[in-house]
């Protein structure tokens, strides 16, 4: 079980790739974020570029706010840039947020005073939300073919504002304590659904994932074809390795 | 670290209830997971339990850990690895040993079992209470007054006798069915019979209940402490079943099995799984906080 830090420090790990526009939005919605979680921790935030063919200008994203950014020539695997990310800038959180991600103000200090409070959670993630203000995912549902979505398109309701324990999460905004990933030994860059195994693994251990209803992200771009054939084979890895292995969530 | 050791993953309600007490157990914030042979998990009920196989527990095992065993066989083979508890699901003579056992304490499920262990071993155990799962509950959906549901894996012997002398009824039989597909069925049907001899608690009884069927029933171990006959079901000796289907079933007797069904529902909301949840938080904060580790 985890002590209850009473500084924490948070590595925010914000993955881009191709589009420098949306990871200017992302982060300027981060900034706001971070404004709030102040009072809590000490936030140092990692722009990591995930192989763009047009290298992120540095000075360009340095002068709207404090960072570092990390330049990769070819592209990674998520496991593998959260790995990277926490190696070179430890903290006792990690907060890993995607490009497409837009943070609510509160994300970031919710789920750091939740962590807080909740010495077992090892994982927890806002509700992202489509543009259009339906549930995007709450959390995800595993099935006998895999994980889905939770609640996806339905719209949230006022019942919803308490924290709901689930067994996974998706990655594309997550906070991660350190605690976990040592652990763990680190993500599993050979893992289909890379986030999915990690909770998998981490409730193994003992660490609780979380879904926080109470608070939202908005996702700004569902996924495109690229990725979704590249979930396809991310999900046959993930089935070759879990499947049967883990218990089924009522859909 | 608790490690809940189970043999399989088969339909058998021992499995569900281990992996419910697991997931509520964890929801409380114990550290808790399923150990199964094969660390393959059980995919015919819904829980929230994390699942590893054996060879995954030996490696990670340390002093402060528990071994939690439910399934007899287990005793011998664990007891030199470590401290066990033992989660009580059957009083049966294989289970002696484990009562016997002072340094493994004993978490009972239902009232006869803690019966058992103190008159026959002298002991107190910690009553962690039994559920069952919420699919399970009435939600107004049809009711086929004359429809009987049964589980034919035990007792098919009574079962054919039952239906040789009650013709006109409609049977509907119960197996190798998924949580859902079972608490459906019972949900449509009128009648249960419950025909399995030496059961130890009997939960299909206590869901069929729960599904607001009106139950018929030979006598059980454990199940007495839900089943009160003429009350809310009836119980007779396996010779007798035939006889009380159909008295119980003839449209005279109409009113009598709503009132059953309605008494069985009530009875069976003692047992939800948020009633357990209740138990064992209160029990965490003072007899189990030991297994707070």
């Amino acid at each position: 079980m985890a002590e209850v830090l009473e500084n924490p420090t948070v590595t925010v790990i914000v993955i881009s790739r191709d589009s420098p526009l949306q990871a200017h939005f992302c982060l300027w919605c981060l900034r706001h974020a971070l404004v709030l979680s102040l009072p809590f921790c000490q936030c140092q935030v990692v722009l990591m570029d995930n192989g763009s063919r047009r290298p992120y200008p540095e000075f360009e994203f340095k002068r709207s706010m404090p960072m570092e950014l990390i330049r990769l020539d070819r592209a990674a695997c998520w496991a593998g840039l959260v790995n990277l990310g926490s190696r070179r800038y430890p903290a006792d959180f990690y907060f890993i947020l995607d490009q497409n991600i837009l943070l609510s103000e509160q994300v970031l200090s919710g789920s750091m005073g939740f962590c807080r409070m909740q010495a077992d959670a090892g994982v927890v993630a806002p509700v992202l939300l489509n543009p259009n203000g339906a549930i995007y995912q709450a959390g995800l549902t595993l099935t006998r073919t895999g994980p889905v979505a939770a609640e996806k398109g339905r719209w949230p309701q006022h019942k919803q504002t308490l924290p709901k324990e689930v067994q996974a999460v998706g990655g594309r905004c997550m906070l991660l304590r350190n605690e976990v990933l040592s652990d763990l030994g680190g993500l599993d860059e050979t893992a289909g659904l890379a986030e999915v195994d990690l909770c998998l693994r981490a409730r193994q251990c003992g660490w609780r994932v979380f879904c926080l209803q109470q608070y939202c992200a908005l996702c700004v771009a569902p996924p495109n074809e690229e990725t979704l054939d590249r979930s396809w084979s991310a999900m046959q890895k993930f089935r070759s390795r879990w499947v049967n292995r883990y218990t089924l969530d009522q859909l | 670290m608790i490690y809940y050791f189970l043999p399989g993953r088969g339909l058998f309600g021992g499995v569900k209830v281990a992996i419910q007490f697991i997931g509520l157990m964890s929801s409380l914030g114990v550290k808790i997971v399923a150990v199964l042979p094969d660390g393959k998990a059980p995919d015919w009920f819904v829980a929230r339990a994390a699942v590893l196989a054996e060879e995954q527990v030996w490696p990670r095992l340390t002093a402060d850990d528990w071994l939690m065993i439910t399934w007899p066989p287990d005793y011998p083979r664990l007891k030199d690895r470590g401290k066990l508890v033992c989660h009580c699901q059957g009083t049966d003579e294989l289970m002696d040993p484990i009562f016997a056992d002072q340094n493994v304490p004993i978490l009972s499920c239902w009232e006869q079992a803690d019966e058992y262990v103190r008159q026959a071993h002298g002991r107190s155990t910690l009553k962690v209470g039994i559920a069952i799962s919420d699919c399970f509950f009435h939600d107004g959906s049809i009711k086929w007054d004359n429809r009987v549901a049964y589980m034919p894996r035990r007792g098919w012997e009574l079962i054919k006798a039952c239906m040789k002398a009650n013709r006109s009824l409609d049977y509907q039989p119960i197996d190798g069915l998924d949580e859902m597909a079972v608490s459906q069925c019972l949900k449509q049907s009128g009648l249960y019979l419950a025909t399995s001899i030496g059961e130890q608690f009997g939960l299909p009884a206590l869901e069929a209940m729960a599904a607001g069927c009106a139950v018929i029933s030979v006598p059980v171990k454990g199940g007495t402490e839900y089943l009160r006959t003429g009350f809310n079901c009836l119980l007779g000796q396996p010779g007798e079943l035939p006889e009380l289907l159909a008295w119980l079933s003839e449209p005279a007797q109409t009113e009598l099995r709503h009132l059953f069904r309605a008494r069985a529902v009530a009875t069976a909301h003692n047992y939800r799984l948020c009633g357990q949840r209740r138990r064992l938080a209160r029990l965490l904060e003072q007899e189990l906080s030991w297994l707070r580790c």
